[in-house]
């Protein structure tokens, strides 16, 4: 039960950080929104968001590698998520 | 005798000719004649350089004579303060001799004639300094306008009458005009900013965003623009020389103006891993990038084509 609850959380912290990037790419390229107090809150949460995608990544893929893969499994959704969210956030750093 | 005579004749016939086509030649070297009909109104313009001295003179005559306007100019082109500061005491001088209404119809027809003797020159004509001097007639006409207005505004204490060339003339990037007779739209240019991200992205453009939200006003000219950019950037170099971190300092959470109000180490490390601004998504849309931070912001960029109409209007 205590299992199954983690699996959630970390299911639920991997679409908050989809959300989070989600809204900082739409700021980025859509919005463009340069209020000062948006700013301020960007430069202090962003940095925490990636180091917990690449922490939720690591635990969700332990938590598939113990369970095996199957898509009735919510930590396997946790992965998938965070794999495509990992490639597609790390993978802008080294393209310009 | 007879023949002797005639040589002589002949001789006498060719010098003269000669003369003649000399003269002609001269005239059309040197000088530009334009003669424009707009409406009941005949212009003429005429302008030569001599000892690099541009000789200038411009009548516009009404057939139903209810004005007529004849002025002449002589100017050092090479002399952009000097070429600002005749204009404007012959600007001072018109606004005795006209009424507004009149200098708005003067200003109408050389427009009218600017239209359309330059729309049909190359660009190599037009920035013949002969041909300028057609357009500096504009600009005497709507430094005489500003002079009426700022009378009408301020009769007890009139302000000294200031005209600045535009550095896009002095870069010959564009034609002659004054800083002063370029109108900004402020929300217009605002918005502009904000749709075209990558509009000076490289330098200049969260000081021009800062510095035209400090205006009320919806109508500002270039000069008030460049003023105010002058004092935000000596504002801004007096703080970053003080002890205390300006809101752009690395270190400091988020990116304005003014002083600091909140540092954190991880702001440190993301201001250090945007000191390219990129990716963009990661550095925010109104990062500028350090090494240009130095840089200072060019007039001509400002007049360059990639901005729209809607933004400055001559």
């Amino acid at each position: 039960m205590n299992k199954i609850n983690n699996d959630f959380i970390i299911f639920r912290l991997s679409i908050l950080c989809v959300v989070y990037f989600t809204l900082l790419f739409l700021n980025s390229y859509v919005f463009n929104y340069n209020a000062a107090i948006i700013g301020v809150f960007q430069e202090l949460l962003t940095i925490p968001f990636l180091l917990g995608t690449l922490i939720l990544l690591v635990i969700s893929a332990r938590s598939v590698y113990i369970k095996t893969f199957t898509f009735k499994n919510i930590s396997s959704w946790s992965f998938i998520i965070l794999t495509i969210l990992s490639i597609i956030i790390f993978g802008s750093f080294f393209i310009s | 005798m007879k023949k002797t005579l005639f040589v002589y004749l002949i001789l006498v016939v060719i010098l003269l000719s000669c003369n003649k086509m000399r003269n002609e030649d001269h005239l059309n070297d040197e000088s530009i004649k334009i003669s424009h009909n707009e409406e009941n109104n005949q212009i003429s313009y005429i302008a030569n350089v001599e000892n690099n001295i541009l000789n200038m003179n411009m009548t516009i005559e009404n057939r139903s004579k209810s004005f007529f306007f004849n002025e002449s100019l002589k100017i050092d082109p090479s002399n952009e303060n000097l070429i600002a500061d005749i204009i404007t005491e012959n600007a001072i001088k018109l606004s005795e001799k006209y009424s507004l209404q009149t200098i708005d119809k003067l200003s109408y027809l050389v427009m009218r004639t600017i239209n359309s003797e330059l729309n049909s020159m190359s660009k190599v004509d037009i920035n013949k300094i002969e041909n300028q001097g057609l357009i500096m007639y504009y600009s005497l006409l709507k430094t005489t306008k500003r002079k009426i207005t700022s009378s009408f505004k301020s009769s007890k204490n009139t302000l000294p009458l200031i005209s600045t060339v535009s550095q896009g003339f002095l870069l010959n990037k564009t034609s002659f005009i004054f800083n002063e007779d370029i109108d900004i739209n402020v929300p217009n240019f605002i918005k502009f900013i904000n749709n075209n991200p990558n509009f000076s992205s490289e330098v200049g453009e969260r000081i021009l965003s800062d510095v035209l939200g400090c205006f009320d006003e919806e109508k500002i000219t270039l000069q008030d623009l460049m003023n105010k950019i002058e004092l935000t950037a000596m504002e801004e170099n007096s703080r970053t020389k003080s002890w205390w971190p300006s809101g752009s300092a690395h270190g400091c959470c988020g990116n304005y103006s003014g002083p600091c109000y909140y540092g954190h180490p991880i702001c440190y490390i993301h201001d250090v891993m945007c000191i390219t601004c990129t990716p963009r998504w990661f550095c925010f849309s109104g990062c500028v990038p350090d090494a240009q931070l130095q840089e200072t912001i060019e007039i001509s960029e400002l007049q360059d084509n990639k901005v729209s109409d809607a933004i400055f209007q001559f």
